[in-house]
């Protein structure tokens, strides 16, 4: 077992806890979060995370209270979550999770009080959707006709398909021209436009699983892939390239039911852990440790330094996702001790 | 433009579709649901990576119902647009609801609902700021593009093509070229055919890419693009060469056309061809030429029986090195050629290149040259390239006749090679 470092928060008795923390006579978010875990599997699972949650400072649960709205009906309160990821984290010019004031329990590296709690030389893994990135190359593109040659390629999700699809199927030179090009493009999107949550993993825990095709490389880090030919790409970087490296809150993650909080009294160097969302005969031995970090320039050198991997992913996940969370819930237990009524 | 229909589909994309079918199938409910999704609120979990237009996309049906489905959420997004969003700027993110709008009318066209409702738009021209660093008036013309049902934008695209911008919209020559590429194939009559369209577009694209090292590969990708909207590289081979022709595009570009060999429609007999594949026919094989295009660079030509078995055979191998050519420079097409007539020499025996062919050929290597600074070290090197293809080569450049109209520098270089 992991050691731990921090003290276990105070629990009041009775009443049920929000970010693991219990109030006399209840939580203002209790009729929504009650809503939300009586409505479908997502949602219920979302609520969960919200319930126990522990990373969430109160200073950061007062954040988020008063920038968003109220009654704080179910709706509200999932958008509210919505409203703070886009606001606070992903698109602010300082993210909330590299405030030391806010956020001082999850920073690793860096942040506004320059902690180094991991060796910066260690290095970090990322797997990016290709895919994905059609709002930020568009907006590269725009900047810069000549990036891709080809600008209406950007003007609906079928046309950048198809210019992926040749794109990444040239010759190995044209390829690695190309992923060169993404990653000018969101060096030059995030000058216009900042994108903060950037999800790493240490990469000498991701490595071992890259041998397997480009759907393992999503699955093992808890990156659900909606459509099958997605193209995939992995970066390898070192924390002192990050300059502020956390430990993830659900905060951080949104509305989204496949991430799953840390569990208690575990320092924030051990970093969150992904639920895998792969077939159990494919999974690592250790539970990966993921980390968050803010946006960075890339470099090409991070490409090759993971091995110029660029693949298709031929499949879309399809996981039973509270099969998957029970499982990783399982796994946390078996590699932090019993975790009682938490999360449960 | 239709999505592929896909393999398997993924829990959120089912959870898409179960939504919009929903929304759809009621006619009369209100578009506070699609304001709520084009905003980012309300779509299937784990959506938040991407724009909510992927997601919206993603939820129409597949195969059967799809058509009907993308005309129903065009005339909703139609309604919207309809509603002034610009103006009104309604919901809690109008910034991203409109971007989302646009790119959502981009992704389901082109449909006449769309065109209509995106046309009144423009002409409002009150859209103004922007969404994650790009500006409204970008994805407001890819609508645009994506959503055109006749010529009524053209202007705008050669504003961009021709000037760099348009007033109503950003945009550079590449963009205005999306826009005249994605025209209907089948205009009105008033409004030009599409090939006349293309050709002043592709004329603009040469114009700007002209100083671009990579001007040949550039254009060719323009080309094949053009080719691609038309079904198949090749089949509108002569369109292209009458448009050069007519819009004066420079040589460089002539030369990156796919096809400068074939048969002129409508015309029994009579061929276009590229004028260095006409020079090497061998003096005694006959092909009168009927007209000159693109400034000499293709010729019009009736070709005995004899003549048109020879080029058919011949023309592939000019045809490979003039498409394959990187460079950017004319000496670099005239090297191409060069190297070509002096492999097929070794393949066809019967090849005898007469002296015009010689001295034009000459004439063009040495006017390549001159300014450069070395210019006879060069010249002496296409000597002697053509030495072994031409008959009699020595005592021919030796000739006074054929060496009139050369540099000094030029003769010199071929006497010493006498």
């Amino acid at each position: 077992m992991e050691s731990v470092a921090a003290p276990a928060p105070a629990a009041g008795s009775g009443s049920r806890p929000v970010f693991d923390r219990r109030l006399p006579g209840g939580h203002p978010y209790d009729p929504a979060l009650d809503q939300h875990a009586a409505s479908d599997t997502d949602c219920a699972c979302v609520a969960q995370n919200i319930r126990y949650d522990h990373r969430v400072s109160p200073e950061r649960e007062a954040m988020f209270d008063a920038s968003s709205r109220r009654p704080r009906s179910a709706r509200e309160l999932r958008r509210g979550f919505e409203d703070y990821l886009r606001d606070n984290v992903r698109e602010a010019s300082d993210p909330d999770f590299s405030s030391h004031l806010l956020n001082g329990q999850n920073v690793v590296v860096g942040g506004t009080a320059n902690l180094k709690r991991l060796d910066p030389r260690i290095e970090l893994g990322r797997i990016i959707r290709l895919n994905a990135l059609l709002h930020p190359l568009m907006v590269a593109a725009e900047k810069n006709p000549g990036l891709f040659g080809k600008t209406d390629a950007f003007n609906s999700p079928p046309r950048f398909r198809e210019f992926l699809e040749t794109k990444c199927t040239g010759s190995a030179a044209d390829s690695a021209d190309f992923v060169r090009r993404v990653l000018d493009g969101l060096n030059l999107a995030g000058a216009r436009a900042p994108y903060h949550t950037n999800w790493v993993a240490r990469w000498d825990q991701l490595e071992p699983t890259l041998s397997s095709g480009a759907e393992r490389w999503a699955t093992c880090v808890g990156l659900r892939l909606p459509d099958p030919g997605e193209w995939l790409i992995v970066l390898r970087y070192s924390i002192e390239d990050v300059g502020t490296l956390v430990r993830p809150t659900v905060l951080d993650a949104g509305w989204h039911s496949c991430h799953f909080p840390s569990p208690r009294r575990l320092a924030p160097e051990i970093g969150g852990h992904p639920v895998d969302l792969g077939p159990r005969t494919h999974w690592s031995s250790d539970l990966l440790a993921e980390y968050l970090h803010a946006q960075i320039e890339y470099r090409f050198e991070y490409w090759e330094a993971a091995g110029r991997r660029l693949q298709k992913a031929n499949s879309s996940t399809s996981c039973s996702l509270i099969n998957c969370r029970s499982d990783h819930r399982d796994r946390l237990q078996s590699k932090y001790g019993p975790l009682e009524d938490w999360m449960s | 433009m239709d999505t592929e229909p896909q393999a398997t589909e993924s829990h959120e994309v089912l959870t898409m579709r179960a939504f919009l079918a929903a929304y759809l199938h009621d006619e009369e409910r209100p578009d506070d649901e699609l304001v709520d999704w084009l905003q980012g609120y309300d779509l299937p979990i784990g959506s938040s990576s991407e724009e909510p237009f992927v997601w919206l996309l993603r939820g129409l049906p597949l195969a059967g119902e799809r058509k009907k489905a993308r005309c129903q959420l065009g005339q909703r997004v139609a309604r919207l647009l309809d509603a002034e969003p610009e103006i009104h700027r309604p919901g809690r993110r109008p910034d991203q609801l409109i971007h989302n709008l646009l790119m959502l009318a981009a992704g389901l066209g082109p449909l006449q609902e769309l065109a209509s409702a995106l046309d009144r738009l423009l002409e409002r021209s009150a859209l103004s700021g922007e969404y994650r660093g790009l500006d409204l008036r970008a994805s407001l013309r890819m609508a645009l593009i994506e959503n055109q049902i006749d010529a009524r934008w053209a202007p705008h695209w050669f504003e961009m093509l021709e000037n760099g911008g348009a007033p109503k919209l950003p945009g550079g020559p590449s963009h205005g070229f999306d826009g005249v590429h994605r025209l209907p194939l089948s205009l009105g009559e008033v409004e030009g055919s599409f090939t006349d369209h293309i050709g002043r577009a592709l004329k603009a694209m040469a114009v700007h890419l002209d100083s671009d090292p990579k001007r040949r590969p550039h254009f060719r990708d323009l080309l094949a693009r053009v080719g691609e909207a038309r079904g198949g590289p090749r089949g509108h081979g002569y369109d292209l060469i009458l448009q050069a022709d007519r819009t004066a595009w420079p040589p460089w570009a002539v030369e990156c056309l796919p096809d400068l060999f074939l048969a002129v429609p409508g015309k029994p007999g009579r061929f276009l061809a590229w004028h260095y594949l006409l020079a090497s026919l061998p003096r005694h094989l006959d092909s009168p030429i009927y007209a000159t295009l693109c400034d000499g660079h293709v010729l019009e030509t009736s070709p005995s029986a004899a003549s048109l078995d020879l080029l058919s055979k011949i023309a592939p191998r000019f045809e490979q090195a003039r498409t394959s050519n990187p460079y950017p420079s004319t000496t670099s097409t005239q090297g191409a050629a060069l190297t070509t007539i002096q492999i097929l020499s070794e393949a066809f025996p019967e090849l005898e290149l007469n002296v015009a062919t010689l001295r034009g050929s000459l004439l063009m290597i040495s006017a390549a040259q001159n300014g450069e600074e070395h210019p006879e070290t060069r010249f002496g090197q296409y000597l002697a390239i053509l030495e072994p293809v031409y008959y009699n080569f020595r005592k021919t450049i030796s000739d006074p006749k054929l060496q009139i109209g050369f540099p000094v520098w030029a003769q010199e270089v071929m006497l010493n090679a006498a």
